[in-house]
């Protein structure tokens, strides 16, 4: 995550975004060190699919975040402004279309991997299950982030959408991908009795 | 020593500052009057709408009030009725002062960028004059780069403290960038005129929308290189707006909710960009019932100079580092300036040693006869290097001493144990 913000700093110098990147990089970091470390001899991880799908699903989820922090630092922003009595966040967050632009570019991106995770997830899953689609929450909250996604983006291309509305649906369809995370990897559930 | 004499916005009215101050291109004869009549080797004036203020180099003891003398008299003014204003600060006060000055530390508005320009151009006066010698000139450099380190390293001057200044900023803190904006003027006031002058020089189109006199409409667009509408057009114009600025003298309101609603209806495909409006009018020319609309940013008067006080307020709290590092910096300039006093005597030390290694040197020479090349050279190499070596440790005391807050004492004890 760390990664893929330091490429966008390079490219659009938005240092406030670490505001909301590096709190966030910390902790995860910190869960990941104090998880004890699964013995990956489960034959169901060995495969092909599954590094690709994990990698892609990191740096879409990266991706995603950024622009959910976008979002997030739009609303303040917003609040900041309507306010019309600056307080610290008002110096410190970029202007209200620079947050905009930055979501809307992180979900293009984020989208993509998010696409490639999925399908490589559902070719992964048909190798050890012999079918696509177990019905598992993870999948459903992958497919209701994915949806959401979809209309953000059609919305913002074909009707011009943006600021708010776009920072709220941005947010609400991160808290999709958060579960999808967590369902995962937090919970820790074995992947073999994952599924019936 | 230096020292400065002058009149500021804390200590004088505007009456007393007036009749103080000197026209730009009386700086020459002015300067070349004070060194005649005050007797400094070295001078400078500033003159501001804020401060007069005249620098001089003076030999010790100085005279008393020399320059008060010279500001009275040049300006025909009385004594008694201008000394209640002035300040005098001498040595280590008056380096201080200038160096603060040129941070803006002094201005009335903290942070305002002209003084820096406008110290320069009093030095360059000076210089131009010839009344700008090493001292003054080494206080130019010193205090003008430290305020350009204030300037670029702290934040006093960030964030607009005038109401037209504040409105841009905040067009930029909501659509970054103003390349090809809308900019809508409702009535063509100077104020709004001076705010979108701001947005056009950022890239911004503007748009004059005239009431009863459609001239001046006309007049203040081709000013601004924008087209000018009737007042008809509001609603269609409203639609291609991203900022709007109001400053109508309509009693009533001119801009209602009605207005920006259906506006913003008919922004086909462009309806979630933000809409920025801005009611300098008083009374106020747009329904403030509009704030309740998505995308809507209205500020009015108050608003605007609310923000101006929240930016003041952040300008103070970067005053404090911006004052930490100009105390850093004087101190080097004094420091400096004080391992500077202590060179005459160095140069003093060298020059009289030389002189004895070289009348030991020819009597040698004569005693000997002639000598070889080689030994030419051993010789020449053994007296240097006795020489550079007694003197190694008084050079590095020398120059340490000259810091200390006893200074001139130190010195003159140095040059008495040396016989110099």
């Amino acid at each position: 995550m760390v990664l893929v913000f330091l490429v966008i700093s390079m490219r659009a110098r938005l240092e406030a975004l670490g505001l909301a990147v590096y709190p966030v990089a910390f902790g995860l970091v910190l869960v990941a060190n104090l998880t004890p470390v699964v013995p990956v001899g489960d034959p169901v991880l060995r495969g092909l699919f599954l590094p690709i799908h994990t990698t892609l699903a990191f740096f879409g989820y990266a991706a995603l975040f950024v622009a959910f922090a976008g979002g997030i630092l739009y609303l303040v922003q917003e609040r900041e402004l309507r306010s019309r009595a600056p307080r610290t966040f008002y110096y410190l967050i970029p202007s209200l279309e620079r947050c905009d632009t930055l979501s809307a570019r992180a979900i293009e991106v984020g989208f993509a991997l998010l696409t490639l995770a999925i399908v490589t997830g559902l070719l992964w899953s048909h190798a050890v299950h012999g079918r696509y689609w177990t019905s598992s929450p993870k999948e459903w909250s992958a497919l209701v982030a994915w949806t959401l996604y979809v209309v953000l983006i059609l919305a913002r291309q074909r009707t011009g959408w943006g600021g708010r509305r776009a920072a709220l649906l941005g947010i609400a369809a991160f808290a999709a991908v958060i579960f999808t995370f967590v369902w995962m990897n937090v919970l820790a559930v074995p992947v073999s009795a994952r599924t019936p | 020593m230096i020292v400065v004499v002058g009149v500021s916005h804390r200590t004088a009215p505007l009456p007393v500052r007036e009749s103080l101050a000197f026209a730009p291109d009386s700086l020459g004869e002015a300067l070349r009057r004070l060194r005649a009549e005050a007797g400094s080797g070295e001078a400078m004036i500033l003159s501001t709408c804020n401060r007069v203020e005249v620098y001089a180099r003076e030999e010790e003891p100085p005279a008393p009030d020399a320059l008060e003398a010279f500001l009275c008299a040049y300006h025909r003014r009385a004594r008694a009725e201008v000394q209640p204003f002035l300040y005098r600060l001498a040595h280590e006060d008056a380096i201080r002062h200038a160096f603060r000055v040129a941070a803006s530390l002094e201005s009335m508005v903290i942070g305002e960028p002209q003084i820096l320009g406008q110290v320069k151009e009093a030095y360059q006066a000076a210089e131009e004059a010839g009344t700008l010698g090493a001292s003054l000139n080494a206080l130019r450099n010193r205090s003008l780069s430290a305020a350009k380190r204030v300037r670029t390293e702290t934040g006093i001057g960030r964030n607009a403290v005038s109401v037209s200044y504040v409105a841009v900023e905040l067009a930029r803190k909501i659509f970054g960038h103003l390349r090809d904006k809308n900019v809508l003027l409702v009535g063509a006031g100077k104020m709004s005129e001076l705010a979108a002058r701001h947005l056009v020089r950022s890239g911004g189109r503007a748009t004059v929308l005239g009431g009863r006199t459609f001239a001046r409409a006309t007049e203040l667009a081709a000013a601004l290189g924008g087209r000018a509408m009737p007042f008809e057009s509001l609603r269609d114009e409203l639609a291609r707006a991203d900022i709007v600025i109001s400053g109508t003298g309509a009693p009533g309101i001119v801009i209602q909710e009605a207005d920006v609603e259906i506006a913003r209806a008919a922004r086909r495909g462009r309806h979630a960009r933000p809409l920025f409006l801005i009611d300098i009018a008083v009374p106020r020319d747009i329904d403030p019932a509009v704030r309740r609309l998505g995308g809507v940013f209205l500020y009015d008067l108050d608003d605007l100079r609310s923000v101006a006080e929240a930016n003041l307020r952040e300008r103070r709290k970067e005053a404090a580092a911006a004052e930490a590092l100009v105390e850093r910096e004087v101190r080097e300039f004094l420091d400096w300036q004080k391992a500077r006093d202590a060179v005459p005597l160095l140069n003093e030390l060298r020059r009289r040693a030389e002189t004895i290694r070289r009348a030991e040197l020819d009597k040698v020479r004569r005693r000997l006869g002639p000598l070889t090349p080689a030994q030419e050279e051993a010789l020449e190499a053994a007296t240097s290097a006795i020489v550079n070596k007694l003197l190694h440790p008084p050079t590095i005391h020398l120059k340490e001493a000259a810091r200390e807050s006893d200074a001139p004492e130190q010195l003159s004890l140095i040059r008495k144990l040396l016989g110099l």
